[in-house]
């Protein structure tokens, strides 16, 4: 079964669409791990040691407060360090600009808001080599 | 002909007659239940006031903002201006700019304050008794509004001439897209303090708006936001009795914040609702007397969760059709959000258009004019006491689980909640609901749009600022009087005047909510 962490880097605390999401990947069959927010920031450390530690196939990052290119830069940087070649997908408001920009970085897919789930769900189910059933 | 229903699932009829209302139930506006308004002339009485939601940066920005609102004509109730600010994640959940895991979150989506010098600073030269200011500021509201208050005494404002509100409402943080750093029942604590407090010292503030809009954010349905926003009123005045305050003093203080979402007669049909329901809750079950505890006050903010990223000047057109529907339902004031804010903060450009709006719907539309004008419409009055007994039902539940508190700590809420939100995206994705310009009617563009920009130096100078704060002020009597603050939490004291002496001392919004960490713990949301 594909394993995806779902985190809110930070302390943005608007979690409607990951939450939206993590029910999606679980209807698909997927099996989702759920970062939620918490008073105290979740730092890319965090999300990363708790990524390599459950052995997660993909890493969704969901961030509306304009930290995404800090917090993705410093994840690739951590997941290098660590040898770990996980994947990362990330949703929420990101500016135009900044989008060839997360591509460099490695980024496997950029959801800005209004984005059908399927094409989601898809994108996920697309960045491992196994087979999922599709629900 | 295909059955049509309301989104929180109201079967509608085709056409609705007579024989859909009681018109002997109808009664006025301006008297119990207040179905229909709760002045007998609404708004050739009192016009709605006008609260545009802003906050970005540093201080000495976001008070710009302020500014050019006054200036495009947002005003509040008699003449006075109208301050209403949002912090950042930062300062609502109690952390400094010195640590070092916020850095990338300093005034973004809000503005940042550590300290008295960062509150002097957002309000210098604005005549503090005539100026309405509403903090936005959930689990902080506390200590930023004990830093209000020692600038006032500072600068000898008498505090009875102090007006505005505090949201003070940081107990739907797991059922909301908000912030709840302490367990529920200490944060409960801390709200009644602030009650207590206002009813003492600030009779011109409003202590408690009970932020319903942002569980409707979170996808909650208008049966859910009627239900739950009840039960949290009615927890509230519970804990405020057994705190010693009487119901009458509380209630008459109590405002309401609803979302206005996109059905436009459901909309109306809650907000009608609302006030009848809280009117009897008020009357039968506290024994609440005063008619102005009966008299629901209600705030609204349009749907931001409305607003769409693609072609966003289509939200201009949402956002109207929303605030037009909130001055239908007759509600006591309005935000409009501006067209940008699926994009980021609002430009000039945008809040420029958010401000005439208010403008337009006041004086060129007719709507000032008469009370209650859909009161008596067969549909209306008959939508109305659908919703209304929905939502008893819904209340009624949450009082079997035990009311509020324990309905949340179940999860059962939260499921709901959620629930309703993923129901309401499935059926986007399947086309049931129609976004235009998202899932119909797309035209493929987004543009030409300009987004708004940061001062990218504002973490930086937050950083320095507090260190430089730290390296001046007396430390020893920072260090007394956060011991106050700690006494005071453990023993049960009432904890504003000690926060005021506190932040007097410029103790920070970080230093406070910490010492109050090590009495009180620190919620756990608990994820999926």
């Amino acid at each position: 079964m594909l394993r995806v962490l779902l985190a809110k880097p930070g302390l943005d605390s608007h979690d409607r669409g990951a939450k939206i999401v993590a029910r999606a990947l679980r209807e698909a069959g997927m099996e989702v791990i759920f970062i939620g927010v918490t008073p105290e920031p979740r730092t890319p450390e965090e999300i990363v040691a708790s990524a390599i530690q459950e052995d997660v196939d993909v890493i969704g990052l969901s961030m509306m407060s304009p930290i995404h290119m800090k917090v993705v830069t410093k994840m690739r940087q951590l997941l290098q360090n660590a040898k770990a070649e996980i994947p990362v997908v990330i949703g929420g408001i990101i500016p135009d600009e900044d989008v060839p920009k997360l591509k460099e970085l490695g980024v496997a897919g950029i959801f800005g808001p209004g984005s059908p789930l399927g094409e989601i769900v898809t994108c996920i189910r697309n960045q491992c080599g196994r087979e999922t059933p599709s629900v | 002909m295909s059955e049509r229903f309301t989104p929180s699932g109201l079967p509608l009829k085709p056409v609705y007659t007579a024989s859909d209302v009681d018109d002997s139930k109808i009664g006025l506006p301006g008297a119990y239940p207040f179905t229909r308004g709760i002045y007998p002339q609404m708004y050739r009485q009192r016009p709605w006031a006008m609260l545009q939601l802003t906050g970005y940066d540093l201080s000495e920005d976001t008070r710009k903002r302020v500014e050019f609102y006054t200036k495009q004509g947002i005003e509040h109730y008699q003449g006075n201006s109208s301050a209403h600010m949002v912090f950042d994640m930062p300062t609502l959940y109690g952390l400094d700019s010195d640590d070092p895991r916020i850095y990338d979150e300093i005034g973004r989506n809000g503005v940042h304050i550590n300290s008295l010098n960062d509150m002097e600073t957002l309000f210098r030269g604005w005549p503090l008794d005539r100026t309405h200011t509403s903090l936005v500021s959930f689990a902080a509201t506390p200590v930023l509004l004990a830093m209000y208050v020692a600038m006032a005494q500072k600068q000898g404002v008498p505090l009875e001439k102090l007006v505005g509100s505090v949201n003070n409402c940081p107990l739907l943080g797991p059922l909301a897209e908000n912030v709840l750093i302490f367990p529920l029942k200490p944060s409960f604590r801390l709200s009644v303090d602030v009650i207590k407090f206002c009813i003492k010292n600030l009779p011109g503030v409003n202590p408690f708006v009970l932020s319903i809009y942002d569980c409707r954010e979170k996808g909650a349905n208008a049966i859910q936001e009627l239900g739950i926003s009840m039960a949290l009123g009615i927890a509230l005045m519970q804990e405020c009795t057994k705190a010693g305050l009487k119901a009458d003093e509380v209630a008459s203080k109590v405002l309401f914040f609803f979302n206005m979402e996109r059905h436009f007669f459901e909309e109306i049909a809650k907000l009608r609702a609302a006030r009848r329901m809280w009117a009897k809750i008020m009357k039968e079950k506290f024994n609440a007397m005063d008619t102005k505890s009966q008299a629901l006050r209600i705030y609204v903010h349009t749907a931001s969760s409305s607003l769409q990223a693609q072609e966003p000047l289509n939200n201009i057109t949402r956002t109207s059709i929303q605030a037009l529907a909130a001055t239908l339902a007759g509600v006591q004031a309005i935000d409009i959000p501006a067209y940008d804010e699926a994009l980021g903060i609002p430009t000039e450009q945008a809040a420029k258009v958010a401000v005439k709006t208010q403008r337009i719907l006041m004086h060129e539309t007719g709507i000032t004019d008469v009370a209650d004008p859909l009161g008596g419409s067969y549909y209306v009055e008959s939508l109305t006491n659908q919703l209304e007994q929905e939502a008893w039902n819904y209340l009624d539940r949450i009082e079997k689980l035990g009311g509020y508190i324990a309905a949340v700590e179940s999860g059962f809420l939260t499921a709901e909640v959620e629930a309703s939100a993923y129901k309401f995206q499935d059926e986007v994705n399947r086309g049931e609901r129609m976004i235009v310009g998202v899932n119909c009617f797309q035209s493929g563009e987004r543009g030409p749009i300009n987004v708004f920009q940061y001062n990218d130096e504002a973490a930086s100078i937050a950083v320095a600022r507090i260190r430089k704060l730290k390296s001046e002020r007396d430390n020893m009597e920072v260090k007394r009087a956060l011991e106050n603050v700690k006494a005071a939490a453990l023993n049960g004291q009432e904890l504003m005047p000690v926060f005021v002496e506190a932040v007097k001392r410029y103790a920070t919004v970080g230093e406070i909510t910490n010492t109050l960490k090590e009495v009180f713990g620190v919620y756990r949301k608990s994820s999926l």
